[in-house]
């Protein structure tokens, strides 16, 4: 017997090698016969199960139970988070080895803290990020074979997602069964209805749409779960490539999508609406339209820099109702996608969207929603796997896509530290038109326009493509200048307590008028109501509206153990999160910002009378900012 | 279709991946660039807003490095390819400026050292896509003059690590004295320095006080001479009076670029079959450690380096045509002879040098008794010269130090595997990959292969004198210091290997080399990032390790060798990897694609056993100066900074009511003590050494004999796993004074089966 292996060109040695005849006899084939897809992944899975292990082991070793504790839901991150990536096929061997090694060696090399997760979590997004530009540029599927390990790619890419997304917060205590259903069965679901969309649309408009729904959301749920479902409803009523879709999809679709609204109507009704109007009957050419990048980024741009204009003249300020939320990007960009020519289907498909950010204000799956109205118009597989043959700009595309998903996640993921609690709130009040949005909240934005500017500059030539980073620059240039000026304090931190209730700060300079930001943390509030002062800051005085100058339980400060089971109580704005030994519940450091009128000489740090006496007050750092 | 039809990368690149050729147009448009990206760094250099941070002046140098790598660009089709790989490395490159931009706003508490390990792993990362995108223009078989873009890309890299290097790591050890010297030399044009140390002229390119090295040479009326020769500081010169310390330390980025380029010309005289390999070859000197680390500081071995290996090239062309033309005459004894000036002790390298030339060249007599001469009268006029100025003809050395029966056997031993092997100092613990070279010495031994002989006749002289001095790992510098002048041709040692069939394809080779890629690519990143990390204290310890040690309260440094503090790892991890190393790369010869994450999985495998294994292994040496024993009290000794500490014995001081107190893993049912220990005393009364289980107290002894080291032997005792070995001193009548007791190590033997 002998085997004949092709020949092929070597890329080190430039040689392109014969075919070679291998005489030796083959071995007998083992008595256990795996199957080439699973024997494949085998190694994969193997070398990202070890670096958890890995990262199991340091959590182990170590001596302080705190670092332990942390180092524990680290490993188990790592386990949920880079573990499925071995699933996505076009991350090829070489990079999963450098991603698996790089997260590996984060927690053996960093000490013990936030900044740790946050590292981890950063290279995992940008890991899943990664593998998903690839997933989404891979060659169309066309065999049996490529489309399970299609389907395997959105399942490894859901299960990554969703573990980066909420496993700092799922991961804390040990895994009960809700936990588990919302980091595997939920992405498991989600993965089921991308890779039933896929057959009909292509991988890049479906990644970006669910990229940008899961970092809004965050992750994984069962309204976006629902809202899927329902597109998967609507996307078989639709016409494909001009043709009918079969008639027994067309009825399972449309039993789907009656089911669907005995449970949520509004969502049914608007994805109703959207097959009708993608059912519109088109007129010209059929071809899909090139995507124009300008069209693309304009619409981000725009959005970004009225943030910007916002923010700096509030007076200028364009009234809420007219931009309700960021949904105005995440609707037109999907409308750019809408065929050139077809303007009733694209302003049907605006509206459609502006629409929604009405009826689904609350909806986590929201962007979704928008998104995936705008795919229904968006080309379909089979034009994509033809480029030539349609346009042949299809990398321009991607990339447009790949880096709008990524501003949106360099907003979500500077915003949201793995420490927050509330990121979705805390996202949305970034990117919600407030009047008066903080250095702190707009420094996502300005990153975000860092992005886009490399897009530009990545994707093409037009200089238009840097309109929308333009803005971000001044912003970013103009703001160096109004740095936050730490305060000394005496020993690095100050504690208010029964016995030492008041501390005077003395100052280098008179501080003028402007921002102070605090870091505090309690203890012992566990008997104080929301909203009861803890101190106050007395400075000649408190400019801001209605603070005053006060540290307030659940506003500017809280209990650190506030998140902890059984105690919970209101939080204030997290600056730094642990797990503290025992693991269990996040502990909490609170960052405040308080309006201030300016002080001379002496700063006066004064703990509230009448508190308990075991109640005390740490601040860590103090900053002024012009 | 036929053989002589198939592809040859350099000649017909596909067009995908190539751009059009460079053009007049194209060639105004990079000059603009590159004034562009110069005059935006000198820009933003002076650019108020952006912050001060010790991440700006790498952001200050984006601009230029960017502009730099336009060039490389335009010299190197292949690098101009907008791949998705180019682009993620725009996308990432944004991304960590706009995070180190905003880092103290983002409430992340990324450290600046998290974002420099960001910007490392980057650079090599793009390094490594360019040393791939090279490889066309090697064609099909290495040119005797390879192309500038092999030296230019070298440069690049070096060059964007400078500024975080040097922000982290101001020079250090002997670089300050030669950026002294090269000071004088711009301003005084004397290499005399005791002006130069009243005036403090070392505080433009250091922010602590600068003192003359202890036993610095000086002159007859007591001038301040530095100890290092004044060659290396002359050629810094011209970049010190443009840039100062950043122009001199650009200067030798360009001479350790230098290097890298040479590597690849000596690489068609010994290896030319291979471009492929070379390629490899050079990606792995030029963006690993040691010459990586090397390359931004001034040391004179890259510089060295580079003289041997112009002469060596000289040498290795008189092999093929004989021709002693007077440039040729030039070439090779100018390298030769400026050796010496470089420093004294590199006269080892020249001899060799000046061996293999007549040994190429068929064994001329009249060229190597001219050049003989020649290099004989620089060495007296070196040795007249010290004696005349110094008063001493080898300025601080002795005619002893050249006596090597004076050292026994075992210091050459541990002096070699040092330079290998050691945790602190070594080639493959500073970036493991370099294990390859195991197999590849053996190939080439095997197929007698003339750069076998070549290396072993360049080094082998130098290697031996260097190799038993108490200093054999190079002072206080980064690792492998003193044999970096055979670091390119190790490098082109591994062509061989690399070239086998099935070779680097097989098996056990990907596993191999997917492993210890990894790992040294990791360790590469901490390197840049901690730059201070690479400057360990020649205790047996080192950072990294003492970081894990400190955080697992476990013993890890005694898995790893260390040839300062030898011990059984020191003697088994020379031979394990010889063995494993080898077999893996030879034995498991079925080409598995698949088998580099086998490999890889291995290398988190071990990773995961190490903390188990350092907290489970039983206890059976505790050297009480470690980090993870715990102190009450007491001191080192000798001190970090004492000169030639490597010849102290090592240890904790004690004095009365101080105490040490070490986690003991048991391994046994008894365990048998020994404390080598010295009494210091400075008081009539004596004090007490006690030994403590916990809080029980087992022994004791009453100290007598001063400042004799003794071995002290308790027990044997029963021991409870994870009962502290607790070792405090105490005085039994009140007194005052500073009596101690000095505890270099305990050594616990196990015996009995552990119950």
């Amino acid at each position: 017997v002998v085997r004949r292996t092709p020949g092929r060109s070597d890329k080190i040695d430039g040689r392109l090698r014969p075919p070679r005849t291998d005489t030796t006899p083959l071995k007998p084939p083992s008595r256990v016969h795996l199957p080439a897809e699973v024997s494949a992944l085998l190694p994969r899975l193997f070398a990202t199960t070890l670096a958890a292990l890995a990262v199991a082991a340091v959590a182990h070793a170590e001596v302080d139970p705190a670092a332990a504790a942390e180092g524990w839901v680290l490993a188990r991150l790592v386990l949920f988070g880079l573990t499925p990536l071995a699933l996505v096929r076009p991350l090829d061997q070489r990079t999963l080895g450098i991603v698996s090694a790089l997260l590996a060696a984060v927690p053996w090399l960093l000490p013990a803290g936030p900044a740790r997760g946050a590292v981890l979590q950063l290279g995992l997004a940008a890991a899943v990020a990664w593998a998903g530009v690839l997933f989404v540029t891979r060659p169309p599927v066309d065999t049996p074979r490529e489309r399970r390990a299609a389907a395997l790619g959105w399942v490894g890419l859901a299960l990554a997602a969703q573990a980066t997304l909420l496993g700092a917060n799922e991961l804390i205590a040990p895994l009960d069964p809700a936990a588990t259903a919302r980091l595997l069965v939920l992405p498991l679901v989600g993965a089921g209805l991308l890779a039933l969309l896929a057959q009909r649309h292509h991988p890049t408009g479906l990644l970006t749409a669910s990229a940008a729904a899961l970092l809004l959301a965050p992750g994984w749920n069962l309204t976006l779960l629902t809202t899927l479902a329902t597109f998967v409803a609507v996307s078989q009523l639709l016409p494909s490539e001009g043709h009918a879709s079969p008639r027994l999809g067309r009825l399972a679709g449309g039993l789907l999508l009656l089911a669907l609204a005995a449970a949520r109507p509004d969502t049914a009704l608007l994805a109703g609406v959207a097959a009708a109007i993608g059912n519109w009957p088109r007129r010209g050419s059929t071809t899909p339209q090139p995507p124009v990048l300008p069209r693309l980024l304009l619409a981000p741009g725009l959005a970004f820099g009225l943030l910007l204009v916002a923010s700096r003249w509030p007076l200028l300020s364009v009234p809420g109702a007219v931009l309700p939320s960021p949904a105005w990007i995440l609707v037109l960009f999907p409308a750019a996608w809408l065929a050139a020519r077809q303007p009733l289907r694209t302003a049907a498909g605006l509206a459609l969207g502006i629409a929604a950010t009405a009826f689904l204000r609350e909806e986590a799956a929201l962007s979704a929603s928008c998104l995936l109205l705008g795919l229904l118009g968006a080309p379909t597989t089979t034009a994509l796997a033809r480029p030539e043959e349609h346009w042949n700009r299809r990398l321009l595309a991607v990339q447009a896509a790949s880096l709008t998903a990524a501003w949106l996640g360099v907003a979500t993921l500077a915003g949201y530290p793995w420490l927050r609690e509330q990121p979705l709130d805390e996202l949305v009040a970034r990117l919600t038109l407030a009047p008066a949005l903080s250095d702190q909240q707009l420094s996502p934005l300005a990153a975000a326009g860092h992005l886009a500017l490399a897009g530009g500059l990545a994707a093409t030539p037009l200089p238009a493509a840097l309109v929308p980073a333009l803005p971000a620059l001044v912003e970013l240039v103009d703001r160096g200048e109004r740095q936050p000026q730490p305060i000394p304090l005496p020993g690095g931190m100050v504690v208010l307590t029964a016995e030492q209730p008041t501390v005077e700060l003395a100052l280098a300079r008179p501080l003028p008028p402007g921002r102070l930001y605090l870091e505090s943390h309690a203890t012992n509030l566990a008997t104080l109501a929301e909203g009861t002062p803890v101190a106050s800051i007395d400075a000649a005085a408190a400019a801001s509206g209605g603070s005053e100058g006060l540290l307030r339980v659940g506003l500017e400060t809280a209990d650190w153990a506030a998140a902890r089971p059984g105690a919970e109580q209101a939080l204030a704005p997290v600056a730094w999160s642990w797990v503290p030994a025992g693991g269990g519940f996040y502990a909490h450091r609170y960052r405040a910002e308080i309006g201030f009128a300016g002080a001379d000489r002496t700063l006066v740090l004064r703990r509230a009378p009448g508190l308990p006496a075991d109640v005390a007050l740490a601040i860590s750092r103090l900053e002024w900012q012009r | 279709m036929s053989e002589a039809a198939l592809p040859v990368p350099g000649a017909d690149p596909t067009p995908s991946t190539v751009g059009s050729q460079p053009t007049a147009g194209s060639r105004w448009r990079l000059v603009g660039t590159l004034v562009a990206g110069v005059a935006a760094s000198a820009w933003l250099a002076n650019a108020a807003w952006l912050p001060a941070d010790p991440l700006r002046s790498t952001l200050v140098l984006l601009p230029a490095l960017l502009a730099g790598l336009r060039w490389f660009s335009h010299l190197v089709p292949r690098a101009r390819a907008r791949t998705l790989g180019a682009q993620a490395e725009v996308a990432a490159l944004l991304a960590l400026v706009v995070l180190a931009l905003l880092r103290p706003r983002l409430g992340l508490g990324l450290g600046p050292q998290v974002l420099a390990a960001g910007f490392a792993c980057l650079l090599l990362l793009a390094g490594a896509r360019r040393v791939l995108a090279l490889r066309p223009l090697l064609g099909q078989r290495v040119a005797d003059r390879p192309p500038f873009a092999f030296a230019l890309l070298a440069f690049l890299v070096y060059v964007a690590i400078l500024p975080w290097s040097t922000e982290q790591r101001p020079p250090d050890g002997d670089e300050p004295f030669y950026l002294l010297v090269a000071h004088s030399l711009a301003h005084d044009l004397d290499t005399e320095l005791t002006n130069n140390y009243a005036e403090g002229d070392w505080k433009p390119f250091l922010d602590r006080p600068l003192e003359p090295q202890p036993g610095d040479p000086r002159g007859r009326h007591g001038e301040i001479y530095s100890r290092h020769n004044a060659l290396l500081p002359a050629v810094l010169v011209p970049a010190y009076v443009v840039g100062g310390k950043l122009g001199a330390l650009a200067a030798m980025a360009a001479i350790g670029a230098a290097l890298a380029w040479l590597t690849v010309l000596l690489a068609h005289h010994y290896v030319p079959d291979h471009p492929g390999e070379v390629l490899l070859a050079y990606g792995l000197l030029t963006l690993a450690s040691p010459l990586l680390l090397f390359s931004v500081q001034v040391w004179v071995e890259v510089p060295a380096a580079v003289l041997a290996m112009i002469a060596l090239d000289q040498a290795l062309r008189l092999r093929n045509d004989r021709a002693w033309s007077r440039r040729r005459w030039l070439a090779l004894a100018a390298p030769i002879v400026l050796l010496p000036f470089l420093k004294i002790r590199l006269l080892l390298l020249a001899l060799p040098l000046l061996v293999l030339a007549w040994w190429h060249a068929g064994r001329p007599r009249r060229p190597l008794l001219l050049m003989a001469g020649a290099l004989a009268a620089v060495g007296c006029g070196i040795l007249v010269y010290n004696q005349v100025v110094y008063g001493n003809p080898l300025k601080i050395h002795s005619l002893d130090e050249l006596q090597l029966d004076r050292y026994p056997v075992v210091e050459y031993a541990l002096g070699l595997s040092g330079l290998l092997w050691d945790g602190a100092f070594g080639l493959f613990a500073a970036f493991p990959l370099w294990l390859l070279l195991l197999p590849a010495l053996v190939l080439l031994a095997r197929t007698r292969h003339f750069l076998l002989r070549d290396l072993l006749i360049l080094v082998a002289p130098y290697l031996f004198i260097v190799a038993p001095r108490s200093e054999w790992y190079g002072g206080w510098s980064p690792p492998f210091r003193y044999a970096i002048v055979a670091l390119p041709l190790l490098a082109l040692a591994l062509v061989p290997l690399l070239a086998e069939r099935p070779g680097r394809r097989a098996a056990g080779a990907r596993a191999l080399i997917a492993s210890l890629g990894l790992l040294s690519l990791v360790l590469t990143v901490v390197w840049l990032a901690m730059p201070g990390w690479t400057y360990n204290f020649a205790d047996g310890r080192t950072y990294l390790l003492d970081h894990l040690a400190q955080r697992f309260d476990a013993d890890l440094a005694r898995f790893f060798p260390s040839s300062v503090r030898p011990r059984a790892a020191t003697w088994w991890w020379p031979l394990a990897s010889l063995a494993v190393v080898s077999w893996l790369w030879w034995r498991p010869r079925a080409r598995r694609r698949q088998a580099a994450l086998w490999g890889v999985g291995a290398l988190f495998a071990t990773a995961a056993a190490l903390p188990w294994l350092a907290q489970s292994a039983p206890t059976a040496i505790v050297e009480l100066e470690d980090p993870w024993v715990e102190h009450r009290g007491g001191h080192l000794h000798p001190g970090q900074w004492v000169v030639d500490r490597t010849r102290y014995r090592g240890g904790w001081v004690l004095r009365p009511g101080e105490w040490a107190s070490a986690r003991i893993v048991t391994g046994g049912a008894l365990v048998g003590i020994e404390v080598d220990a010295m009494y210091v005393r400075n008081t009539p009364d004596p004090v007490e050494l006690v030994l403590l289980r916990g809080d029980e107290e087992l022994a004791s002894w009453r100290a007598t004999s001063d400042r004799v080291w003794q071995t002290l032997r308790f027990g044997p005792f029963a021991w409870p796993s994870g009962e502290p070995l607790v070792l405090a001193v105490r005085r039994p009548q009140p007194a005052d004074g500073l009596d101690g007791v000095i505890v270099d190590r305990v050594r616990l033997a196990w015996r009995g089966p552990l119950r």
